[in-house]
């Protein structure tokens, strides 16, 4: 027995070192990371892609947007994967690692929106919020309520207290906590821009920009901003159980979850689909992938794969990927990034 | 096992060793050996053998010789060191990490706590019964059969079926265990197991037997037979037990040497040692005296 | 002295002495007893709680609804010769309007086709495939349907409630039932669950790929964790000798063994990924990984086993001569096996519910196809439950429950064996 679980270990350790030199030479499928975010549409088109053809289905991690730039600029060969999901534009730092590592040609694709929604559970009214409220509600410091010039840290403990049109509830807000994409896209987008009512905060952007982006990015930690995990889901399930609890999260749980909730209105628009895709509803962020364009003719199905995402079936108005929850771009957006795939357009560092 | 065969084992003068020569002892308190620790035809010599189990001086500086075919009975009381100097005998010492034993053993002539001595032929020739039976938990059969598979001793199934006969019969085991060879040694009575284990020794054919309170477990009927297997062994085997009864001593051994708190005390051939004790402390020792 | 002890005590009173404690020390046995039982059936009520809402929220996604469509195999809407590329959603949004010919305007045609899932074209093309003279004929076919088609049948989508809380609308809701009435709403046992690799419909999601993925790298995790872990036991145990060395050994060993296991999965991307350059995702690394995080489990466990084989046995071993390493080979290791068992079968169990490590090498990912092989991309049961409870469809809810329950089948199985191995072997003697 002991000779046979000997040979055993024997064969594995030979298939692992073949194994190895195996998938050095060849990968017949795509590899793709990044976003968390992006990670349901991107699935879905590489099912589709597996599906309708002869060419392997995709494997995609999600790796979030970060971590995916780290591990599609680490090189440039078959164990690199070929595409990385990002829920924000690649950042220069990242551009500039990429092409350290190799990483020359890339290819930027805009494929569509995401809107963050704050909401609580369709029992009750919806909020009529704007910036600065959720700014007052959610920061760590806020400008002291006498009018002064100077922050002090967060006294607000109603949503009365934030803006006397509001009702008289606890400030409780269920989020993402800070690894999440989603969060950092919330703060930006509407934290930063609830504090820049502020004269006195808009002008420590110049002065002091560290400051700055710690004021308006820092979220109160006193209980009432709850992290609750990555999950989407979980946070759909407290807000229907408690009626009086707001969520942030992306639009997508919004959409599968009508039924249970709704997303409050952010400067007087509400989170939907048409709010979104116009631009009218503030908090949207627009998601990307990026392609390694020395991957494009050597990995099987790199060109089917970016054809299906730009094809109007898919991120068109009524493609299914808006069935999953993205919000599609503008018509002459679509054409710009379908010209810019069909041309393998890449990108210069100096435009980030 | 009938009663005229007890009855015709050596009932030796039970009364003998009480007529001691009282007034000439040695006084209790010298300690180093007194008899006669040499032969002149030895099997087996100890020189100058220390223990230690860790810093515990367990056996001080014996020196003792084991003849020719003879029985050589170790006695003492509990704790006295029998078993460590038994052990010393064939390394069985050197399984116990804490343990180190100085000074030297000579097997026909041969140091076997040299360097370049192989303990698993050394074992073969020195076997070993030990105080708490220990059979594998394997059939009867395998407990028995594999000493001499290991060693090459059988090559077929009939040798093995012979050589497995022979032990137990010689252990007086057969007539109890011959329908149930395949059953699980474990299964049998602690005297059983006991003989089982006597059996598994003999079965490699050692030419030193050292036997550590073999029958500490065992009825007088069984006892008696392995008294009288002893007896069979000695013509072509050396013998050394342990044993805490004057009368099997007495019975079965040529020679006896007496040890007390890791020293040997006395040692002299069996008749002296119970008739005529020359210390002290084997004197109280054998006349129960002691404590 | 024995003499004045029996003598001094009365032998009456020293019997009601020990009648007198008797009732107390009756007492707390029995005290103790009951918290016994009391902390039993706490432990049973949790576990009962949690496999009962499990079950009951995986029980739904043993069945799936269908609907029957009569398809006609329509040579015109197929287009074309080749049947793999052939328009079968074509087929599909045909038939549904035959039976539904009011609907006109895009955006009704639209919701009508959102009512059977997008692997119903996907069903017909197989059929179609393999009987390719079907081309021209009618026939009737079960497809499935579309996820929120499912929730509404299982009666999770209320009915009842204003257009805009659900996500069908009313005319949706009045086709299916239409469809209801005709008998053409079933639901069938749900076959793809088991059958099928991810997806993200939903209704065709099955967890056969992250089973065999599961398989392969547990596969790898055992025939490596095992014969090193009871090889490195049994040197520590047996044959090394006791000095500084071995102790540091054994103290990294159980240090290790209380490590996060994502410490593993960090260690298994440094040098399996980057240095070796094995396969992202692949059973082979995750095998690889979990192996170094399940060694110390058997290690231990190991050493305990022989540490337990009596001394006596060795003795016995040695006595008739057998070196050290038949020693250990006939008689130590035999009947310390069964601990030795029972301690990698909990270390593989471990490893099988284990995504941390996994999510540093890769396998925490979207892999549709079912892997064939050690190198080919997978993910495991584990990740798969991440992935599906992380997704925001409601039919993925019911789907992770029943994903737990399959995974937690299989750790049941598995201690089973771990019991029923130390059963047989303990049998024997
Ligand atoms: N493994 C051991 N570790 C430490 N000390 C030991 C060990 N074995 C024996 N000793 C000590 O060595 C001394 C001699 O022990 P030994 O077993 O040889 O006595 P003995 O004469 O055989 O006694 P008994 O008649 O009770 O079997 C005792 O004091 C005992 O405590
Ligand atoms: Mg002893």
């Amino acid at each position: 027995m002991k000779k046979r679980l000997i040979c055993a270990a024997m064969v594995v350790t030979a298939l692992t070192f073949g194994g190895s030199a195996m998938a050095d030479s060849a990968r017949d499928y795509i590899s793709i990371v990044g976003s968390s975010t992006v990670y349901p549409f991107a699935t879905v088109v590489a099912e589709q892609l597996g599906k309708t053809t002869d060419y392997k289905t995709p494997k995609i991690e999600s790796t979030g947007s970060g971590g995916g730039f780290k591990l599609f600029c680490a090189g440039v060969g078959v164990q690199h994967p070929d595409i990385t999901n990002a829920s924000r534009r690649m950042k220069s730092s990242e551009c500039k690692m990429c092409g350290e590592n190799g990483v020359k040609d890339i290819v930027e694709v805009k494929v569509g929106y995401d809107g963050i929604v704050i909401g609580n559970s369709n029992k009750v009214e919806p909020m009529k919020l704007t910036r600065r409220d959720l700014f007052l509600a959610l920061a760590k410091q806020v400008p002291n309520p006498d009018g002064s010039d100077s922050l002090v840290d967060n006294p607000y403990k109603t949503w009365k207290d934030v803006n006397p049109q509001l009702p008289a509830i606890k400030i409780e807000v269920l989020g993402p906590p800070p690894t999440s994409g989603t969060r950092d896209a919330f703060v930006e987008l509407a934290m930063e821009a609830g504090a820049k009512n502020f004269g006195f905060i808009k002008d420590m952007k110049k002065a002091d920009k560290k400051k700055y982006k710690a004021v308006c990015h820092t979220i109160r930690e006193d209980g009432a901003y709850i992290e609750a995990g990555e999950n989407d889901n979980l946070i759909v399930q407290k807000l229907d159980a408690n009626p009086d609890a707001f969520g942030i999260f992306g639009f997508s749980f919004l959409d599968q979850n009508t039924d249970k909730i709704q997303g409050s209105f952010v400067d007087g628009v509400q989170p939907t689909f048409e709010g979104i895709a116009d631009g009218s509803y503030p908090v949207s962020r627009p998601l990307f992938f990026y392609v390694k364009k020395a991957h494009a003719d050597v990995i099987p199905g790199m060109k089917a794969y970016l054809q299906e995402f730009s094809s109007e079936k898919a991120w068109g108005e009524d493609g299914y990927l808006s069935e999953k929850g993205m919000i599609p771009m503008p018509t002459d957006e679509r054409a710009k990034f379908s010209g810019d795939i069909k041309a393998m357009k890449t990108l210069s560092c100096d435009d980030l | 096992m009938s009663s005229d065969q007890l009855t015709s084992t050596k009932k030796t003068d039970s009364k003998a060793y009480r007529n001691g020569k009282q007034g000439t002892l040695v006084d209790r308190n010298n300690r180093s050996t007194i008899g006669q620790p040499t032969v002149h035809d030895p099997r087996m010599s100890c020189r100058n053998v220390n223990v230690y189990y860790e810093d515990k001086h367990a056996i001080h500086d014996v020196s003792l010789d084991i003849g020719k075919n003879e029985v050589i009975a170790l006695i003492g009381p509990s704790g006295c060191g029998k078993s460590t100097f038994l052990r010393c005998l064939n390394r069985m010492n050197d399984t116990i990490d804490i343990c180190r034993v100085t000074g030297e053993i000579l097997l026909d002539g041969n140091n076997i706590y040299d360097k370049n001595i192989d303990v698993v032929p050394l074992r073969a020739r020195v076997g070993m019964v030990f105080q708490k039976p220990n059979p594998f938990p394997k059939s009867i059969y395998d407990n028995v059969a594999y000493g001499p598979k290991i060693h090459g001793l059988v090559q077929t199934r009939d040798e093995t079926d012979e050589i497995v006969k022979k032990s137990l019969l010689k252990a007086g085991l057969w007539d109890e265990v011959k329908d149930r060879l395949d059953k699980p040694g474990t299964g049998l009575s602690g005297g059983q197991q006991q003989r089982l284990c006597i059996a598994r020794t003999i079965a490699v054919g050692p030419e030193i037997i050292l036997m550590d309170e073999p029958c500490s477990a065992l009825d007088p009927i069984a006892t008696a037979r392995i008294e009288e297997l002893i007896d069979e062994l000695r013509e072509n085997y050396t013998i050394a037990i342990v044993t805490h009864s004057m009368q099997q001593a007495s019975r079965v051994s040529q020679r006896t040497a007496f040890f007390h708190l890791g020293d040997l005390i006395e040692v002299g051939s069996t008749n002296q040692i119970f008739l005529s004790p020359m210390h002290q402390l084997t004197e109280d020792y054998i006349t129960g005296r002691f404590g | 002295m024995s003499d004045n002890l029996t003598s001094s005590i009365d032998r009456h009173s020293n019997t009601d002495i020990v009648q007198k404690g008797l009732s107390k020390r009756y007492n707390a046995e029995r005290r103790f007893k009951f918290y016994g039982i009391a902390a039993i059936c706490a432990s049973l009520m949790f576990l009962g709680v949690l496999f009962i809402s499990i079950a009951s929220n995986g029980y739904g996604a043993l069945f799936q609804t269908h609907i029957l469509l009569s398809v006609s195999f329509d040579s015109d809407i197929l287009g074309g010769e080749d049947l793999k590329r052939a328009n079968y959603q074509g087929v599909i949004k045909n038939s549904l309007l035959k039976m539904f010919p009011e609907v006109k305007s895009r955006r009704e045609k639209k919701s009508l086709y959102s009512l059977v899932s997008s692997g119903a074209a996907f069903k017909i093309r197989n059929i179609l495939i393999e009987n390719p003279d079907f081309v021209g004929q009618t026939m009737d076919v079960w497809v499935p349907a579309d996820d929120d088609t499912d929730m509404l049948i299982k009666g999770y989508m209320k009915r009842d409630v204003p257009e805009s809380e659900r996500r069908l609308n009313n005319r949706q809701i009045e086709w299916i039932e239409s469809l209801e009435k005709e008998g053409r709403v079933e639901k069938k046992f749900n076959l793809a669950f088991f059958t099928a690799g991810d997806s993200r419909e939903p209704e065709l999601a099955g967890i056969w790929g992250a089973t065999c993925g599961s398989f392969f790298t547990m596969i790898i995790t055992l025939f490596l964790s095992f014969p090193i872990g009871v090889a490195s036991a049994l040197y520590l145990e047996e044959f090394a000798p006791k000095n500084r060395w071995t102790d540091i050994i054994e103290v990294n060993i159980n240090n290790l063994a209380a490590v996060p296991s994502i410490v593993f999965g960090l260690l298994g991307l440094a040098v399996f990924l980057n240095f070796f350059g094995m396969p992202r995702s692949a059973p082979l690394v995750g095998g690889l990984v979990l192996t170094l995080m399940t060694l110390p489990t058997i290690i231990i466990a190991s050493r305990a086993a022989l540490k337990s084989v009596p001394p006596s046995i060795r003795e016995a071993a040695l006595g008739v001569g057998a070196s050290k390493m038949q020693t250990v080979i006939h008689h130590v290791l035999p009947l310390a096996m069964p601990g030795m068992l029972t301690g990698t079968i909990i270390g593989m169990a471990q490893a099988l519910g284990e995504t941390a490590p996994l999510l540093m090498i890769g396998m925490v990912a979207f892999i549709v196809d079912i892997p064939g092989g050690i190198t080919d991309p997978s993910t495991v049961l584990p990740v798969q439950i991440f992935l599906w409870a992380d997704s925001p469809e409601r039919g993925f809810l019911e789907r992770t429950s029943a994903a737990i329950m399959v995974l937690l089948t299989f750790l049941v199985l598995m201690n089973a064996l771990a019991v029923m191995l130390r059963k047989k072997f303990e049998k024997r003697w």
